[in-house]
């Protein structure tokens, strides 16, 4: 191939990419493709949660502890302890003090 | 001499099985070598500090004297921090060192299901209150040099807000902190009005890091699934563009969950209300305002960056209470802060100069 049709080929190229670029730019901002998106995601999220439901339907009958009811636990451990770790912290503070030295040998 | 193959099926088997054995020789000698040019995270350093899955790491310095208040890197929980020491000659990390800055790095680790309900006021006020009190006792100094990246800036800028006496300088690189300030892709995505993020917790848990990594994917689809692998073929014979290439498609494929609760509140108090910009964020029981931070801090601004547009990080400077404080614009995109030419060369040694001088 020639350099002139090589050079040819980069011209080509690079003014694809700016059209195709520009034209995913303004697709990516339509809002119906972003409402579109939303909906799709939306939609897959409540599948999930259907399935969810009826897992935990059968557990129940079964008298087996459901995931919300260990999240719901879990949530509760979590806040605690985040409450605790905080005390802890406050209580193991250094106490402050005026500061001279700009380097340290190591 | 083995006899000619029978049938045109039997010709196609001995060619398979001849380029099967040349793949199979090829990757036996070639894949070591890129294994060992794409090891990342290389700087020396030792873990001093665990908690949970965080992990707190300290770089050796070769420097005989090195700065008494140390840095403290804090990357995303989004990606591996690893980004900020990826290959030698392209890494922050080996840049501060050098600068005679001592330097630790927050590692916040792969979350399970024990993180799930962990909240952003747990990763603020236990997990970086954490790593600031460990640093600054590893150092021997009162205070840290906070450096917070993309949403470890936010962290940062929260952390600093609301414990202003234990940050002596506070950088930030391309941190968020005025959502609503540019209509770009994510803040279209993450609206309230086409994301119900609540759904979105509920059924996953922990949101899985396919998920996000499809996100900032398809904010430039043309650019990440065309345009760089062209530029790529036009540089296959330059050895050092194609090693940090890799490595930067590893670390991009490396990505990590982030935890339910802390999703949920990130977007629904930040993508959605914009509450930090707006002074009217709260962490639990604690109100964060910006105004409280009055330690110097220099805001890097990426000019080209489409994950946090400039206009979104450059707020930072007006909102809070410091009375020195710097905006920097540099000329690459949101991860070219931490690998770029610019980034290494020029941004970084000023940066560590500018640490230096206001710590």
């Amino acid at each position: 191939m020639t350099p002139e049709a090589m050079e040819g080929l980069r011209r080509f190229y690079e003014a694809w990419m700016k059209a195709v670029s520009a034209s995913w730019e303004n697709t990516l901002r339509n809002p119906a493709f972003v409402a579109a998106m939303g909906q799709g995601m939306s939609e897959a999220m409540d599948l999930r949660a259907v399935q969810e439901a009826a897992v935990e339907k059968v557990l129940k009958g079964m008298h087996f502890p459901t995931r919300t009811e260990f999240g719901g636990l879990k949530r509760q451990i979590a806040d605690l302890e985040t409450k605790v770790e905080q005390m802890r912290l406050e209580r193991s503070r250094p106490p402050r003090k005026a500061r001279q030295k700009r380097t340290v040998s190591r | 001499m083995t006899p000619p193959p029978a049938t045109l099926a039997d010709a196609a088997k001995e060619v398979m099985a001849g380029w099967e054995k040349g793949a199979r020789q090829l990757l036996k000698t070639v894949a070591p070598k890129v294994d060992e040019a794409l090891k990342t995270g290389r700087t020396p350093h030792e873990v001093v500090f665990r908690k949970d899955k965080l992990r707190l790491l300290r770089y050796r310095s070769k420097a005989k004297k090195v700065h008494e208040t140390p840095v403290l890197l804090v990357f995303a929980l989004v990606n591996k921090p690893y980004i900020l020491d990826l290959l030698p000659g392209h890494s922050v990390v080996e840049v501060l060192l050098q600068a005679g800055l001592d330097v630790f790095l927050l590692d916040w680790g792969v979350p399970g299901e024990d993180e799930r309900y962990k909240s952003l006021e747990h990763y603020v006020t236990v997990y970086l209150q954490s790593a600031v009190r460990e640093t600054a006792r590893a150092a021997g100094s009162e205070k840290v040099n906070l450096v917070g990246y993309c949403q470890g800036g936010v962290f940062s800028l929260i952390y600093t807000a609301l414990f202003p006496h234990d940050v002596e300088t506070l950088t930030l690189m391309a941190a968020p902190v005025d959502f609503h300030a540019d209509e770009n892709p994510l803040r279209l995505w993450g609206d309230a009005a086409n994301f119900d993020v609540d759904k979105v917790v509920d059924a996953c848990g922990n949101i899985p890091s396919w998920m996000l990594a499809a996100a900032f994917l398809m904010t430039k689809p043309v650019d990440n699934l065309v345009g760089k692998y062209v530029k790529l073929f036009g540089k296959l014979d330059d050895e050092r563009f194609v090693r940090l290439f890799m490595a930067m498609e590893k670390w991009v494929a490396d990505g990590v969950a982030i935890p339910g609760e802390v999703y949920r509140q990130f977007i629904k108090d930040l993508y959605q209300k914009n509450l930090l910009a707006k002074g009217k964020l709260r962490l639990g029981d604690h109100p964060v305002k910006l105004k409280d931070i009055r330690c110097p801090l220099l805001n890097i601004i990426a000019a080209h960056d489409h994950l946090v547009p400039p206009a979104c990080s450059r707020p930072a400077t007006k909102l809070v209470g410091s009375r020195t404080k710097k905006t920097l614009d540099v000329t690459t995109g949101h991860i070219g802060l931490a690998v770029s030419g610019i980034a290494l060369k020029k941004l970084w040694p000023g940066a560590a100069r500018w640490i230096k001088r206001n710590s």
